[in-house]
């Protein structure tokens, strides 16, 4: 009985899958410092993105949730790590809408702008062109 | 409205179908049976709650003496609360709303041929972010007066589910989708995912003494295609990737089953123990031990009858599976190969459930409501308590609460 329940278990442990290797794509790590100087403020607060109900981290809807930052924005050049977590948190969710190979196409840009119907308020972005411009110069300077 | 008027069609086809048959039917010989119950399953436990209510119908119609007919309806409202990415408790967001309405409509037949029953069905499944046709067939033979008796299962399952088109965008890189709005009409920026379910079932029955029936079954389930939920997310390596939940798109499980129900005359009451092993390629396996007791409350009158139950369970997680409270968690040391979860189910887990179910039988010389000759009426309440087994598994406060669910339901059979 012992060796009929051994010989199941192993025939079973032979089935169990690879998990394969590691995807080796790099994170569309934008420079952190234009986040902060720019992106934050002149379109993710601009076009009211984090306000209650929308996209706030405590009851907002979606994947990309923006804490209310700490007052002192990190200095140019600060490591990630050291960052206040609210600044961090936000660049973190931010950057995951972002594409690095096709920016135009990032679901930061097109999403808001109501593309496909995806985003239930509709269109909010007040200034398209400059926005584009925007991500553009974020993830290639 | 069309989904509304299919159901509309169903339920009018089954209450004619029932009608035509009661009517048709002598008092002396039952011609089916009708069935109705609501289930409400509920984790109460703040912030990641969730409540169930399921409502079903089942129709079953003998047309001759040899064909059957049978018909189905099920639906599943859930609401509850959930966060929707799996990272350290300090930097995901809090749970979030959410509500979802399942739909299942069915039919089958029967047909017995000497000492075999061979049956066949369809059912379809629909809700906002996923569809399923299933096609099911069955043969199963009753022996040597009933004492033995085996069948075998096959089901096919064709499902479509909703998700966020990303062609080519890496599994590191990929983003869960937001809502079901949109879904299943055409918007250029979804796309509908598949996912192929085989199972197969086995099962002997013998009586194998006056006193004892015992039951062994096997199963095998052989799954290919999309198996994450759309909607979860993992954070991985820090925070850089938060991408959504990566599966295996092939998945094997198989389950024996072992059950004997024993018979104490003295008492008019059964002695029921199952024993359960799982085990599938994921690496998950899980072991399940029931025992129950079914008995009158008095023999005198045995109308009312109480069955409780008492079933502990235990599984191991998925091999891909990585604890937030882990030195390897996914957040720490990125994803286990290609794959990552947000899914609680492929956590090593425990749980304990104490069950107690309360059943009235009737049955009538002149049939009641000019229908039923039998009406049999259950309510049943279930506690589960359910034990983490590693530190931090996803829907963590579901599981440190008093209770981890609660389930309530009651139902009504009736024969004519």
């Amino acid at each position: 009985m012992s060796r009929a329940l051994a010989v199941a278990v192993l025939t079973c442990a032979a089935c169990t899958i690879d998990n394969g290797a590691v995807p080796d794509a790099a994170p569309c790590a934008a420079n952190p410092d234009f986040f902060v100087s720019d992106v934050y403020p002149k379109y993710l607060v601009a076009n009211q993105c984090g306000t209650g109900g929308c996209h706030d981290f405590d009851d907002g809807h979606g994947s990309l949730r923006l804490h209310a930052p700490e007052p002192t924005p990190p200095s140019p050049g600060l490591g990630l790590g050291d960052w206040p977590i609210g600044w961090r948190e936000n660049y973190l969710s931010t950057i995951q809408l972002l594409r690095c190979d096709a920016p135009a196409q990032s679901r930061l840009l097109l999403v808001p702008e109501g593309i496909s119907n995806l985003h239930p308020p509709g269109p909010v972005v007040l200034d398209r062109a400059a926005a584009a411009a925007m991500l553009q110069a974020w993830v290639a300077p | 409205m069309r989904r509304a008027a299919l159901l509309a069609l169903v339920a009018a086809a089954a209450m004619a179908t029932v009608a035509v048959a009661a009517a048709g039917a002598r008092a002396d010989e039952e011609r089916g049976e009708a069935h109705g119950s609501v289930r409400v399953f509920a984790q109460p436990v703040s912030p990641d709650w969730l409540l169930v209510i399921t409502p079903a119908v089942t129709g079953k119609v003998r047309a001759l003496k040899w064909l059957a007919f049978d018909v189905d309806w099920t639906a599943d409202i859930v609401t509850g609360a959930t966060p929707r990415t799996y990272g350290s408790p300090d930097v995901v967001s809090s749970a979030t709303q959410f509500s979802e309405f399942r739909n299942v409509i069915g039919a089958g037949a029967a047909a017995t041929v000497g000492p075999a029953t061979i049956t066949a069905g369809y059912d379809y499944g629909t809700e906002n972010d996923y569809r399923s046709h299933l096609l099911r067939f069955g043969v199963s033979g009753d022996f040597f007066h009933h004492n033995t008796t085996v069948a075998l299962t096959y089901a096919h399952s064709f499902d479509s589910i909703c998700d966020l088109l990303q062609p080519g965008v890496p599994l590191t890189l990929r983003q869960p989708l937001d809502s079901a709005s949109g879904c299943f009409s055409g918007n250029a920026s979804l796309t509908e995912e598949s996912l192929g379910i085989d199972t197969v079932e086995a099962t002997l029955t013998q009586t194998l003494t006056r006193t004892l029936v015992g039951s062994l079954g096997g199963s095998y389930q052989h799954l290919s295609g999309f198996q994450s939920n759309p909607y979860r997310r993992v954070r991985l390596d820090y925070g850089l990737f938060q991408a959504q939940e990566s599966h295996p798109r092939v998945r094997d499980r198989g389950a024996v089953t072992a059950r004997i129900r024993w018979a104490v005359a003295s008492l008019a009451a059964t002695l029921g123990a199952d024993l359960r092993l799982y085990l599938d390629s994921w690496a998950v396996g899980s072991l399940t031990g029931e025992l129950s007791w079914d008995m009158p409350f008095d023999r005198a009158a045995p109308a009312w009858r109480y069955v409780v139950r008492a079933r502990g369970y235990a599984q191991t997680g998925a091999t891909f599976y990585r604890d937030v409270g882990y030195a390897d968690s996914y957040e720490k040391a990125g994803p286990a190969g290609q794959y990552f979860t947000a899914d609680q189910e492929l956590a090593p887990l425990a749980d304990l459930l104490l069950g107690a179910r309360f059943v009235h039988d009737s049955s009538y010389d002149k049939r009641k409501w000019k229908m039923f000759t039998a009406v049999e009426w259950a309510f049943s309440f279930d506690y589960v308590k359910m034990f983490a087994l590693t530190p931090e598994p996803p829907n963590a406060p579901r599981l440190r609460g008093w209770a981890s669910a609660l389930v309530a339901g009651v139902s009504a059979t009736g024969k004519f």
